[in-house]
């Protein structure tokens, strides 16, 4: 308790400080005193803001974790459509088409991607129990995408939260689209161009590098100030995709994003294809 | 770029429409297979921002042509060799100018009525700067095989080892226990991945800790707190540094 004594014999030479008028010293301490309350209170609040997350997790007062089975939901999906133990699966390929909407090939290539990616990787978490597998949030994933489907619609069978699938669509979006995105859409070259041209030209239209269109995708959640350049002619708020493509339906061009209320030679005029091909307006 | 005349009167601009129809639907078809296969195109979209819109109808577009390629192997060129006989004219993405195009009479009847058809504008860039240069000389060796007799029966017929290579979607639907492979690959990783995940938190438990990191949370979230406690900071602060005076009662 020296500290203490300290203090006391502080406080009795205070009063002798300030009959001397010496300000200057007792001016600064109280200045020190009131940054430190001040970096006190700083401290305080950055860690209450920092600990208010926004997914908390399993803390008191917070919702339950829901009991549910992620190994049931894996168990199934391998059940349909991989088959279990050798045995075949309970769907053929042409209902793993229906239902997926890609061939197995290409899922499997996506999900051979997808399962080191960190967001996908399969976790254990605090209690050491084993969290959701990747092939789960990519069947979940492929049901939105494939049937337009509400995010927890595919709860039941695959076993995954409403945040989790929504999330995990989101994410393995982004991910296609940068990995693959500046292969499967990139530009023809010189070869491939002539390719074209000599089919079309088979069709009856020499020098044709494809056929150009625009349609509008409905925007559902557009926040109403962005209503009035959004809203198409048809009274309803939508984006414009153009696209260009040869016989195949190979995608040779796409330009998305574009505000609904412009029509398709506005679009046009501001997709990078026009202005590439024309230098620019 | 052209369009179709507004009142075909004579015979010449009926043919015309009639051929700028024919490639002109091939876009028309784009949107509606591509809404009938991924519904999320069809139904409104319920994201909230325009970048999120729009990455996902490009990852859609990946995907679609991922299939695009896989399918155009099987489908759309058998059916082209069956019609011309010989020499594939192999247009699509393949980069094939095959042999030299052998039929396509009863197509490429009206092409002479027709001089006036302008190009989409001049080749929009090269392919190559989309660092995708591999990829496309890869599909390019395609051309070898496009020379290939004309296989009117729907015996699969096997790209050019540079394609095969590039992506193993082929090969995989040669193999007659496809699935099996692809279950023995998930449920190797299955089991093999437990182990790896739980290594780290063995690995840590040699500190001292109990299992599975749940102690070290707790203590490190208690450090926190005093660490912050403000009256240790106070005392240590300013008991040595002198001369601050504390209000007492």
């Amino acid at each position: 308790m020296g500290a203490e004594h300290v203090d006391e014999e502080e406080i009795s030479t205070t009063a002798g400080l300030l009959a001397e008028d010496d300000g200057a010293d007792v001016s600064a301490v109280a200045q020190t005193h009131l940054s430190l309350l001040m970096v006190l209170r700083w401290r305080a609040r950055a860690k209450r803001i920092a600990r208010r997350r926004r997914y908390c997790g399993s803390s008191v007062g917070r919702r339950a974790n829901k009991r549910r089975d992620f190994a049931a939901g894996l168990q199934a999906i391998l059940l349909d459509y991989f088959g279990v133990g050798g045995a075949l699966p309970v769907y053929d390929e042409r209902d793993f088409e229906t239902r997926f909407r890609v061939p197995r090939a290409i899922f499997r290539r996506v999900c051979l991607a997808v399962k080191d990616e960190p967001s996908f990787k399969q976790r254990i978490n605090a209690t050491g129990k084993l969290q959701a597998h990747p092939l789960q949030k990519m069947a979940a994933a492929f049901r939105v995408i494939a049937y337009g489907e509400a995010a927890d619609r595919a709860d039941e069978y695959v076993r995954l939260s409403r945040a989790v699938i929504a999330k995990s669509t989101k994410l393995l979006m982004e991910f296609i689209f940068e990995r693959w995105g500046p292969t499967y859409l990139r530009r023809p070259n010189q070869e491939q161009l002539d390719a074209i041209m000599e089919r079309n030209k088979e069709r009856g239209m020499p020098e044709c590098t494809g056929s150009l269109d625009c349609c509008h995708w409905e925007w559902h959640q557009c926040p109403t100030g962005m209503a009035g350049a959004y809203q198409s002619r048809k009274g309803k708020r939508s984006i414009v995709i153009e696209a260009v493509c040869d016989e195949d339906l190979w995608i040779w061009h796409l330009f998305v994003g574009a505000p609904g209320i412009l029509n398709d030679v506005n679009v046009m005029h501001q997709s990078p294809l026009y202005l590439d091909a024309t230098g620019g307006p | 770029m052209i369009s179709p005349h507004p009142k075909p009167s004579t015979e010449e601009q009926t043919t015309f429409n009639r051929l700028q129809d024919a490639i002109r639907k091939d876009v028309e078809r784009l949107f509606g297979v591509l809404m009938k296969r991924f519904h999320i195109s069809l139904h409104p979209g319920r994201y909230r921002s325009v970048s999120q819109l729009v990455t996902t109808y490009k990852a859609i577009c990946t995907l679609h042509n991922m299939c695009v390629e896989r399918r155009r192997s099987s489908f759309l060129i058998r059916r082209r060799r069956a019609e011309n006989g010989s020499g594939g004219t192999n247009t699509g993405v393949g980069g094939n100018a095959g042999g030299a195009p052998g039929g396509g009479d009863g197509k490429s009847g009206g092409a002479h009525a027709v001089g006036a058809a302008a190009a989409l504008g001049p080749a929009p860039g090269g392919g190559a700067a989309d660092g995708a240069g591999g990829v496309a000389d890869a599909i390019g060796n395609i051309g070898a095989a496009g020379n290939a007799p004309p296989v009117v029966h729907p015996a699969p017929h096997p790209p050019a080892s540079g394609m095969a290579a590039n992506f193993d979607a082929w090969s995989e639907m040669q193999k007659s226990a496809e699935c099996e492979s692809l279950c023995g690959d998930l449920t190797v990783e299955i089991f093999r991945v437990r182990g790896d995940l739980l290594a780290p938190y063995i690995g840590y438990h040699d500190v001292g800790h109990d299992i599975v990191g749940r102690h070290p949370t707790v203590s490190f979230s208690v450090l926190g707190r005093v660490f912050f406690f403000p009256h240790t900071l106070v005392s240590t602060e300013f008991t040595g540094a002198g001369g601050f005076p504390r209000r007492r009662p």
